[in-house]
C-alpha cells in the first residue's frame, strides 16, 4: 500500500484529481463536436471585446476559428468580465490575455484547448507538455469509480436508512442496517450528500476515496431537513413562510383510517376535530382559525402533487377522501399555514394547504417490510337509565301533573298501555318487570385489524416502492364498520442524464357499513346511537326465539333501532385511484422542465336497503336506493424550475408554471320498492321503480404562477410568489384573481456578532405577507338556473333554482405573519413562535334573500372576518444519556376570531353571526331555572324579567361560541435501551357546544313510552320549595300557556373543552444481534392506546365533534371511542 | 435556442391567458341559464308543471293546509304520540301554517312564465297555447295569494283594526338576478283581493272552453275551478253577490259531480274524488311517506282494511266535532276507531292511501259541495237575505248526509249557524274550519283553552328571518 502511494505517484494522483475536478464540471452542452476542427496552434486571433462574459468571448472564438474549446460550465463565476483587444495573436497570447483576470488556466492537448481552474501553486502548464496530454487521456479513463462507505452516529453506532445522494443528480442510495452503502460508478470528484432526519447534513467529496467513513451529528431541530413547499422544496433552514411538518414516522401505526386524524395535536395552528366517531369518517381541519362564513373552511389537500377533492365522497355515512391514502405510506406531511407559504396555490389556499408526500423507493437492496396490528375498541360511557318500574312511575307522574283531575291509577293504566304492558298490572308485578338494556345492544366492543406489506429498492437509475395494506375496523355502534384495501406503487426512472420519469398510483377499495344517522347528527328513530338511551326499558329487544322484537306501532319510537341497524343496509363502497405521472427534462443543468399530470378518481356506490322485516320496510315490502357517484378530478401543471448559485454566496431558485384543473361529478340514483323477501336486495327484484334521478356538476380552474427564492450567505432569505387564477365558479365578469406574496428571513445566528455565541444554533426571524383566495362554493353559485327534477302528474317540470350574480368573485385572505425559529443549547431546545393576522374579505357570503324574491339566498362578496393569534412550538431534549433519552414537544395556539363586517350594514345574519363577536356564537334565551314553588321552568325575557312563555325576541346573543380559544398538544417520548414510550396529550379549549342530546333526554321524560337518564329523573322538581334545575314532569312537555320544557335555551349550553390522552405507544425494538438468527434486518413490537382518558365538563357521550356539513349537533352522533392495539413490524 | 424556448412559453402563456375565460365556461348538463331557459313552449309548460308541484309539499296541501286548520280549531285533538304538531293543537304562539317561502317561490315562477308569454319572443307560441298557460298561471297565482292571505292577514270580513298590518307583499313581476331584487312592503288587504279577483277573472276567461289534462281535467286549472275559487274568495271578501254568481256558474256546468248519499263514503275511497273541481294529484314519487302524509297524520292504519297499527295517527277527531255528527249522519261513516295505541280514538279516514299505495293520497282542493255551502251562506248573508234559496242549498247537503231538511222556521242566525255547522261537518279534516272561524271573527272554543278572535295567535307570524331581512315588511301584531 505504502509503496503504491509513494510521493511521485501521489503527485501524479493529485494531478489526476485535478483533471477529474475539471472534467466533471464540463457539461455536454458546451462541447462542440467538430471533426474538421481547426488547429489551435495555427490560428491568429483578432478580437476586441469590452466587459463581456468570458463564456461569450470563448464561444465567439470557438465559432470564429472553428476550435475545439472546452470550458467548465461555471466559468463565469471564476472570471471577471473580459476586456481585451487582440490583433493576430497566437493562441497562447490570446488565452493568456483573455484569462488574465481569472482563476483559470488553459491547456493545449492535441487539437483541444482546455480551460480549467488554475492549480493553486500558480504554476502554469506549458504548451506542448506531453504529460498534460497523457493526464488528459488517463483522466478520461478513470472518471468514474465505485464508492462504498459506512455512516455512523457521533458515538460510532451504525446509522441505518441514511440517504446518500450524489449532489446535483438524482442518483443515490441508503445505508443498510450496518450503516454501509455502496454506489457504483461515481464520478471521481463528485460530492456525496449524507442526510437523515434528525441529523445534520454532511457533504463529502469523493476525490480518490473509494471507502468513505462518515460520522453524522445529531440535530434534533433538523435544520437540514428538506421541506416540500409546493411545486418546489427547500431546506428547513431557508424557509421564510410558516410551514409545519409532521413526519410519517410520528403517525405510524396509529389505528386511524385517515392521516388527518393522526396529526391532531401535533402541529401548532392546525386544529383537527373529528366530526364523528365513524371509522374513516369526516375530520375537520382548520388552519389558523375559520376564515370564511359562507364558503368552505377546509384546507387544500395535495397528495404527491395531486390536488384532492376533499369533499366528503358520500353522505350515506360519514366518509373521508383522505382515507384513500394508507397513513403508513406517508413519508411526511407539510402544512402551509400563512399566505407567504400557500399563495403559490392561490385559489383555494386561503385555508392553508396540506401537502402529503408518500414514501419513495431507495436505491439498494430490496427491503421488505411487514407490519401487523390488531386490537379492540371500547364504546363510550353508557348513561345510567331508569328501570321499567321507574319509567312507569315517571310517566304516571307526568300524566297526573298534566291532568290533575286524572286519578293516579288511571294514569298508571295509561302509562302501562303506552309502554306496551297490560294496563291492569299490580304494583308488585310492575316492580318485578324486567328492564331491557338498549344501550348495551347499541354500543359494543369493536375490533381493529391492520396488515401491511411493502417492498422498496432499486438501483441508481430506477427506484420503486410498492405496498399493500388491509385495514378493518368494526365500530362501536351496531351496524358500523370500515374495511379498506390499498395498493400503492411509486416508480422513478432516469432514462438519461436529462430525462426522468416519476409515476405513482394509489388504489383503494373501501367498504363502509353505516346505519341510519351515521352520516352525521340525526334524530332518526332507526338510529341506535340516538334512540338507545331513551328506548322504553319495558320492551324486549329480542323475542324469545332470538329474532328481533319489532312490529308496527311498538311502544317508543315505533322502531327497533337495533334491528334496523342490523338488517337494513347502508353501505358505501369506494373505489378510488389517486395517481400521477411526471416527466422531468433538464434543459440546462440548472433549468428543468416538469410536466405533471395527476388524477383523483373515485367511484362511489351507495346502497340503502330498508329490510322488509322491519316495520318501516314492511310498509312497502322493502325499499332500495342505489346511488352511483363518479368523480373525476384532473390536474396538470407545466413548470420550469431554475436554480443557480452565484459566487457561492447567492442562491437563487425560481419557478414558472401554469396549471389546469377540472373536477366533474356525476350522480345517478334509482329507488325501488316491493321485494319478494328480504333476501332479494338488488334493484332487479323491486316490483316498483319509484324514482330515477341523476345529476352532473363540474368546475374548472386555470392558473399561472411564479415563485422566486433568493438566499445570501444562508443568512438572508427572500421569497416572492405570484399567482393569477381563474375559477369557473365565479360570475362571468369576475373570474380571475391575482394572489401575490412576499416573505423574508434573517438568520441572526449567522451574523458576526452572534457567531461566537455557540449556544445559539439558529435564530431566524421571518416576516411574510400575502394574499390567497377561496372558491369553495357550489359550482354554480354565480349562475341563475332553471333546473329539472320536479314533475306534476308525471310531466317533467323545470324550476327556478338560483338567482344569478354575474359579479361574484374571489374571497380573499390577506395574511401577515411574523415568526422566529430558534434552536439553542446545542439544539436541545428549539421551536418557533409565530404571530399572525389573517383578514378575510370579500367573503363569499350567503346573503339571505327575502323569500318574496322567489329565492332563499345568493352568494355575494361582502363582509370581513379577522383571525389573529399566536402559535408556539417548543421542543426540548430533556435527557440525553447513553441508554435513556427523554424528549418533549409542546405546541399551543391561541386564536382570536372576530366578525368585522357583514353586508348592507347588518349587525348580524342568522343571529349567530354577529359583528364584533366570534364566529359562531350561540343565540338563545337565558334559562332562569325552575320556580321552586311550582316546578315550572322559567326563562328571562329580552328585558331580563322572568317569563314562562318565550317569544322570538327573548333570544339574546351569548358570549359562548363554537370556536376554540386555544388548543394544542404535548408529546413526550422516553427511550430506554430498546424500549420507547411516547404519550400524546391533545387539548381543545374554550369552546361551547349545545348538548342537544340532553335536550332530547329532557323532552322524552314527558313523552309516552320513553326512558331517560337517571340523573335528570332524580333532579326533577317534585315538592314545593325544592331547588333544582329540572322542571316537574308534565305529559306533553309544556305547562299550560307556557313554552315547552325543552325550549332551546342556555340550559343546554355546555363547555365542550377537553384534554385527552390521545395516544400512548410502548414499543420495543429488537437489536440486530437479537434478530440476526431470524435473518431479519429490523423488528419492533408495539402497543398503542388511543383516547385512553378524557377530561371534560361535557355531559354528553363525547365532547369531540365538529359542527358542519351533515353534523348539526351532538344529537345521534357516533361518539369517539377508545382503542388498544398491539402489533409487530419486521423488515428483511 | 433557449431564448426561443422562453419566447414560446411566454406566447403560450399569453394565448392561454386570453383563452382563460373560454376555458372557464362550464355548461352544466342539468340546468339552463335562467335568462334563456324558457325558450320553447315545452320549457314553458315544464315551468308551469313545477308551479303545480309547489302546491304539493308538506307545508302546503301535502299536510299543513289540510291538517293545521283542524288542529288550530276545535275539530281535531292531538294524541301527543308523537309530539309532532302538538303545539298547533294547543295554539302555542307561533304554531301556525308556514308556507310563505314555497308560496313566493311559486309566485316568482308564475311571474316569470307570465312575463315570457307577454313578451311573446318565444318561437312557436300560438295564441291558444298562450291562453292555456296564462290561464293556469293566473289561477295558480290567485290560489297562492288567497292562501297566503288566509294565513298571514285578516280577511276583509273580520279585521281587528288595532292588530291589522295589511295584506301580504304583492309581487307580480319576475326576479331572476341580483339586480332585480326588491324589498316589498305589505299591500293593503283590498289590493291583494283586487289582484286575486283580476287573476281569477283572467283565468276564467282564458281557460273558457279549454280542457287541459285529458281524462283528468280536475288535476289542472280550468275555467270552472277558477270560478269555484272565486266563489270562495268572494265569500272571504264578503262579496255575496259574486259568491252566488260564481257558484251558480260552476253548478250550471258541474252540478252532476255532486255525489249521492249512497256514493258518499265510496267517493272518499276512490283515487280521484268525484266531486273535485280542482284536485292535486300525487304520484308514487310524490309520496310524503310514513311520517308526515295526511294518512299518517290522521289515521293509525295504512289502508281501510289494515288490522295493525301503521304509524302515527297523531291528529284525531275531537270529541266536540264527534258529538256534532248525528247518529244517522252518513258522514259519520268516515270516522273509524283507531288501531293499536289509537284504540279509542276517532280517526277521520278521508285520506287513507286512496291511490292504493300506502300514504299516497290526492288532495281535493275545491269540491263541488262547497259551491252549495258557499252559495247558501251568501244567500243568507245578503241584504236582503234570500233565505229560501239558502235553505235549498243547505238542504241538499243535509239530505245527502241522511239528515232531515230544515224547514222555513230556521231563519236568521239559526240558519247561518246551521250552514256553518254543515260546513264544519262536510269539510271536516279538509282544512276549512280554522279559516271559517277566522273569517267570521269567531272565537275558538277548545278544551286546551279558548282562543279569542282578537288574540294575535289567530294570524301566523311572518317568518322571522323574512322580517329581519326585509326592513319594509311589517311583522304581524304580537310577534314583533
Amino acid at each position: 500500500m505504502r509503496k503504491l502511494f509513494g510521493p511521485a505517484r501521489l503527485a501524479l494522483l493529485c494531478r489526476y484529481c485535478l483533471w477529474l475536478c475539471f472534467s466533471c464540471l464540463i457539461t455536454l452542452s458546451n462541447v462542440t463536436a467538430n471533426d474538421q476542427a481547426g488547429d489551435p496552434r495555427k490560428v491568429k486571433v483578432t478580437l476586441t471585446v469590452k466587459n463581456k462574459k468570458l463564456s461569450q468571448v470563448l464561444d465567439e472564438i470557438r465559432q470564429e476559428y472553428n476550435l475545439q474549446l472546452i470550458y467548465p460550465s461555471n466559468i463565469d463565476r471564476l472570471a471577471s468580465p473580459v476586456t481585451v483587444s487582440l490583433k493576430e495573436a497566437g493562441i497562447s497570447e490570446a488565452m493568456t490575455a483573455i484569462l488574465k483576470n481569472s482563476r483559470l488556466e488553459y491547456v493545449l492537448t492535441g487539437q483541444v484547448v482546455l480551460i480549467r481552474e488554475a492549480v493553486k501553486s500558480g504554476k502554469s502548464v506549458s504548451e506542448n507538455n506531453p504529460a498534460s496530454v497523457q493526464q488528459y487521456a488517463i483522466a478520461e479513463e478513470i472518471r468514474e469509480q465505485d464508492v462504498s462507505g459506512k455512516v455512523t452516529d457521533a458515538r460510532g453506532r451504525p446509522l441505518h436508512g441514511v440517504s446518500v445522494q450524489v449532489r446535483g443528480s438524482q442518483r443515490g442510495t441508503t445505508t443498510d442496517e450496518n450503516g454501509f452503502f455502496e454506489l457504483k460508478r461515481v464520478e471521481d470528484n463528485a460530492v456525496l450528500v449524507f442526510s437523515m432526519t434528525g441529523y445534520r447534513l454532511k457533504e463529502v467529496r469523493v476525490a480518490k476515496l473509494s471507502f468513505i467513513e462518515v460520522k453524522l451529528e445529531e440535530s434534533p431541530s433538523d435544520l437540514d431537513q428538506v421541506v416540500v413547499t409546493g411545486y418546489m422544496s427547500q431546506r428547513k433552514r431557508s424557509l421564510t413562510g410558516s410551514i409545519v411538518s409532521v413526519s410519517g414516522a410520528d403517525i405510524e401505526n396509529i389505528p386511524v383510517q385517515s392521516f388527518d386524524k393522526a396529526i391532531q395535536g401535533r402541529a401548532a395552528g392546525v386544529l383537527v376535530q373529528s366530526q364523528t366517531g365513524v371509522p374513516g369518517g369526516s375530520v375537520r381541519i382548520n388552519i389558523r382559525g375559520i376564515g370564511s362564513i359562507g364558503a368552505g373552511t377546509e384546507p387544500m389537500y395535495i397528495v404527491d402533487g395531486v390536488q384532492m377533492n376533499s369533499n366528503a365522497p358520500s353522505s350515506r355515512t360519514s366518509t373521508n377522501a383522505m382515507a384513500y391514502i394508507n397513513p403508513n405510506d406517508i413519508e411526511s406531511i407539510e402544512v402551509l399555514k400563512d399566505a407567504a407559504a400557500a399563495a403559490i396555490y392561490g385559489s383555494q389556499a386561503a385555508n392553508g394547504v396540506i401537502l402529503i408526500t408518500t414514501k419513495k423507493g431507495k436505491a439498494g437492496k430490496t427491503r421488505f417490510n411487514i407490519n401487523y396490528y390488531q386490537g379492540i375498541s371500547a364504546p363510550p360511557k353508557n348513561f345510567e337509565v331508569l328501570t321499567s318500574a321507574e319509567a312507569i312511575a315517571m310517566r304516571t307522574e307526568a300524566l297526573v301533573n298534566a291532568n290533575p283531575a286524572m286519578h293516579p291509577d288511571v294514569a298508571k293504566a295509561q302509562a302501562l298501555a303506552e309502554y306496551g304492558l297490560s294496563p291492569d298490572l299490580t304494583d308488585e308485578e310492575i316492580a318485578g318487570l324486567p328492564t331491557y338494556d338498549w344501550q348495551k345492544e347499541a354500543f359494543k366492543n369493536g375490533s381493529v385489524q391492520n396488515i401491511e406489506f411493502s417492498a422498496s429498492g432499486g438501483n441508481q437509475k430506477s427506484t420503486f416502492y410498492v405496498s399493500g395494506a388491509y385495514n378493518r375496523h368494526d365500530g362501536n355502534v351496531t351496524g358500523i364498520d370500515f374495511e379498506k384495501g390499498t395498493a400503492r406503487i411509486r416508480l422513478h426512472n432516469e432514462a438519461s442524464d436529462r430525462l426522468s420519469f416519476d409515476m405513482s398510483a394509489n388504489l383503494s377499495l373501501i367498504t363502509q357499513n353505516g346505519n341510519t344517522g351515521s352520516w352525521g347528527s340525526n334524530s332518526g328513530s332507526a338510529s341506535p346511537q340516538y334512540t338507545a338511551v331513551f328506548m322504553p326499558p319495558t320492551v324486549p329487544i329480542y323475542n324469545p326465539d332470538g329474532s328481533f322484537n319489532a312490529y308496527a306501532g311498538m311502544p317508543g319510537t315505533g322502531f327497533n333501532p337495533i334491528q334496523a341497524a342490523t338488517v337494513d343496509d347502508n353501505i358505501v363502497r369506494h373505489r378510488a385511484l389517486v395517481g400521477n405521472f411526471a416527466l422531468n427534462y433538464k434543459i440546462l443543468h440548472n433549468l428543468t422542465f416538469k410536466s405533471f399530470y395527476g388524477i383523483d378518481y373515485r367511484f362511489i356506490r351507495n346502497d340503502y336497503y330498508r329490510d322488509p322485516r322491519t316495520p318501516n320496510g314492511a310498509n312497502v315490502n322493502g325499499y332500495l336506493i342505489d346511488e352511483n357517484i363518479e368523480n373525476v378530478n384532473f390536474t396538470t401543471n407545466q413548470t420550469l424550475n431554475y436554480q443557480t448559485t452565484i459566487g457561492g454566496e447567492h442562491a437563487i431558485s425560481a419557478i414558472l408554471g401554469a396549471e389546469y384543473r377540472s373536477d366533474v361529478r356525476e350522480y345517478e340514483m334509482a329507488r325501488g320498492q316491493g321485494f319478494p323477501t328480504y333476501q332479494y336486495r338488488t334493484m332487479q327484484s323491486a316490483a316498483e321503480a319509484v324514482e330515477v334521478s341523476g345529476s352532473w356538476s363540474g368546475m374548472r380552474k386555470l392558473g399561472f404562477f411564479s415563485q422566486i427564492n433568493y438566499e445570501w450567505q444562508k443568512k438572508y432569505f427572500v421569497s416572492a410568489t405570484m399567482r393569477y387564477d381563474g375559477s369557473s365558479r365565479f360570475g362571468a365578469d369576475n373570474r380571475m384573481g391575482f394572489f401575490p406574496s412576499i416573505s423574508a428571513g434573517w438568520d441572526i445566528s449567522r451574523e458576526n456578532f452572534l457567531e461566537k455565541a455557540n449556544w445559539i444554533n439558529q435564530l431566524k426571524l421571518r416576516v411574510g405577507y400575502g394574499v390567497t383566495g377561496n372558491d369553495q362554493i357550489n359550482n354554480v353559485s354565480s349562475r341563475g338556473f332553471y333546473q329539472g327534477g320536479t314533475s306534476y302528474n308525471g310531466n317533467a317540470g323545470i324550476n327556478l333554482q338560483t338567482m344569478a350574480n354575474t359579479h361574484l368573485g374571489w374571497e380573499k385572505n390577506i395574511s401577515t405573519n411574523i415568526g422566529v425559529d430558534f434552536s439553542i443549547l446545542n439544539e436541545r431546545v428549539f421551536g418557533s413562535v409565530d404571530v399572525f393576522r389573517r383578514i378575510s374579505k370579500d367573503l363569499l357570503l350567503d346573503m339571505v334573500l327575502p323569500y318574496t324574491s322567489g329565492f332563499g339566498s345568493i352568494d355575494r362578496n361582502a363582509g370581513k372576518l379577522r383571525n389573529q393569534g399566536l402559535e408556539l412550538e417548543l421542543n426540548t431534549v430533556n435527557i440525553r444519556q447513553r441508554d435513556f433519552k427523554w424528549t418533549t414537544s409542546f405546541n399551543i395556539t391561541f386564536l382570536d376570531n372576530k366578525v368585522m363586517e357583514l353586508y348592507d350594514g347588518l349587525e348580524f345574519i342568522s343571529n349567530t353571526i354577529r359583528v364584533g363577536y366570534p364566529l359562531t356564537i350561540w343565540y338563545r334565551p337565558r334559562y332562569a331555572g325552575v320556580n321552586s314553588a311550582n316546578g315550572r321552568p322559567m326563562w328571562y325575557d329580552a328585558n331580563g324579567n322572568i317569563t314562562y312563555l318565550l317569544t322570538a325576541a327573548d333570544n339574546v346573543p351569548t358570549n359562548k361560541g363554537w370556536q376554540s380559544e386555544y388548543f394544542g398538544g404535548l408529546n413526550n417520548t422516553f427511550s430506554y435501551k430498546n424500549f420507547e414510550l411516547s404519550t400524546l396529550f391533545h387539548y381543545d379549549m374554550g369552546r361551547y357546544m349545545a348538548n342537544s342530546q340532553l335536550q332530547v333526554l329532557t323532552n322524552v321524560m314527558n313523552n309516552a313510552a320513553r326512558n331517560t337518564i337517571r340523573e335528570l329523573y332524580e333532579k326533577r322538581w317534585t315538592t314545593p320549595g325544592q331547588v333544582t334545575s329540572v322542571p316537574r314532569l308534565i305529559a306533553g312537555g309544556a305547562e299550560f300557556n307556557s313554552s315547552a320544557h325543552t325550549s332551546t335555551s342556555t340550559r343546554y349550553l355546555e363547555d365542550a373543552s377537553f384534554v385527552r390522552l390521545r395516544e400512548v405507544t410502548l414499543a420495543y425494538r429488537f437489536s440486530p444481534q437479537q434478530i440476526a438468527k431470524l435473518r431479519l434486518s429490523a423488528a419492533r413490537i408495539y402497543v398503542t392506546a388511543v383516547n385512553l382518558c378524557t377530561w371534560t365538563a361535557w355531559t354528553g357521550y363525547d365532547p369531540e365533534f365538529a359542527i358542519g356539513g351533515s353534523v348539526e349537533s351532538n344529537q345521534g352522533i357516533i361518539p369517539q371511542t377508545r382503542s388498544i392495539t398491539a402489533g409487530i413490524q419486521v423488515s428483511l | 435556442m433557449s431564448k426561443k424556448k422562453y419566447l414560446y412559453i411566454l406566447l403560450i402563456a399569453a394565448c392561454a391567458g386570453f383563452a382563460c375565460n373560454k376555458i372557464l365556461d362550464v355548461t352544466p348538463r342539468q340546468s339552463i341559464d335562467s335568462s334563456i331557459a324558457l325558450e320553447s313552449p315545452q320549457a314553458i309548460e315544464a315551468a308551469l308543471n313545477s308551479v303545480y308541484a309547489y302546491l304539493r309539499p308538506v307545508s302546503q296541501y301535502g299536510r299543513d293546509l289540510i291538517a293545521i286548520p283542524e288542529l288550530l280549531s276545535d275539530n281535531a285533538a292531538h294524541t301527543n304520540n308523537p309530539n309532532d304538531l302538538y303545539s298547533h293543537s294547543r295554539n302555542l304562539p307561533g304554531a301556525h301554517i308556514n308556507n310563505w317561502q314555497s308560496s313566493y317561490y311559486a309566485i316568482n315562477g308564475i311571474n316569470n312564465i307570465l312575463k315570457v308569454l307577454e313578451e311573446g319572443n318565444v318561437p312557436g307560441l300560438t295564441d291558444e297555447f298562450r291562453e292555456r298557460i296564462a290561464g293556469q298561471a293566473y289561477f295558480l297565482r290567485a290560489l297562492f295569494y288567497h292562501n297566503l292571505m288566509r294565513i298571514y292577514a285578516y280577511d276583509p270580513t273580520a279585521i281587528v283594526e288595532d292588530a291589522n298590518r295589511g295584506g301580504v307583499p304583492l309581487i307580480t313581476t319576475p326576479t331572476l338576478k341580483l339586480d332585480d331584487l326588491k324589498y316589498p312592503s305589505r299591500a293593503p288587504i283590498h289590493e291583494v283581493y283586487a289582484q286575486i279577483y283580476e287573476d281569477l277573472e283572467q283565468a276564467i276567461a282564458l281557460l273558457d272552453g279549454k280542457t287541459i289534462g285529458g281524462n283528468d281535467p280536475e288535476f289542472y286549472a280550468s275555467s270552472a275551478a277558477a270560478s269555484a275559487l272565486l266563489s270562495r274568495v268572494a265569500l272571504y271578501n264578503g262579496d255575496y253577490e259574486r259568491v252566488v254568481t260564481e257558484a251558480s256558474n260552476v253548478l250550471a256546468v258541474h252540478a252532476a259531480k255532486f255525489q249521492s248519499k249512497d256514493n258518499y263514503i265510496s267517493s272518499w275511497r276512490s283515487r280521484k274524488h268525484p266531486e273535485s273541481l280542482f284536485e292535486l294529484v300525487y304520484l308514487a314519487a310524490d309520496n310524503i311517506g310514513v311520517n308526515e302524509s295526511l294518512r299518517a297524520t290522521f289515521t293509525s292504519r295504512n289502508t281501510l282494511n289494515s288490522a295493525t297499527f301503521a304509524s302515527r295517527g297523531n291528529v284525531v277527531v275531537s270529541d266536540d266535532l264527534m258529538s256534532k255528527y248525528a247518529a244517522n249522519d252518513v258522514r259519520r261513516g268516515l270516522i273509524i276507531n283507531g288501531l293499536g295505541r289509537n284504540n279509542g280514538r276517532n280517526e277521520m279516514t278521508k285520506f287513507l292511501s286512496r291511490s292504493g299505495t300506502p300514504n299516497l293520497d290526492n288532495v281535493p282542493v275545491i269540491r263541488v259541495s262547497e259551491m252549495y255551502l258557499n252559495r247558501a251562506e251568501a244567500y243568507a248573508r245578503m241584504i236582503p237575505a234570500q233565505e229560501d234559496l239558502a235553505r235549498m242549498d243547505l238542504n241538499r247537503i243535509r239530505e245527502r248526509a241522511g239528515l232531515a231538511p230544515v224547514d222555513a222556521t230556521v231563519t236568521g242566525q239559526a240558519l247561518l249557524d246551521e250552514i256553518l255547522l254543515q260546513r264544519r261537518l262536510e269539510f271536516a279534516f279538509e282544512g276549512h274550519r280554522f279559516f271559517d272561524l277566522k273569517r267570521l271573527g269567531m272565537d275558538i272554543i277548545k278544551p286546551s283553552g279558548d282562543v279569542k278572535f282578537e288574540e294575535y295567535r289567530i294570524l301566523a307570524p311572518i317568518p322571522y328571518s323574512e322580517t329581519q331581512r326585509n326592513g319594509n315588511l311589517e311583522q304581524n301584531f304580537g310577534y314583533e
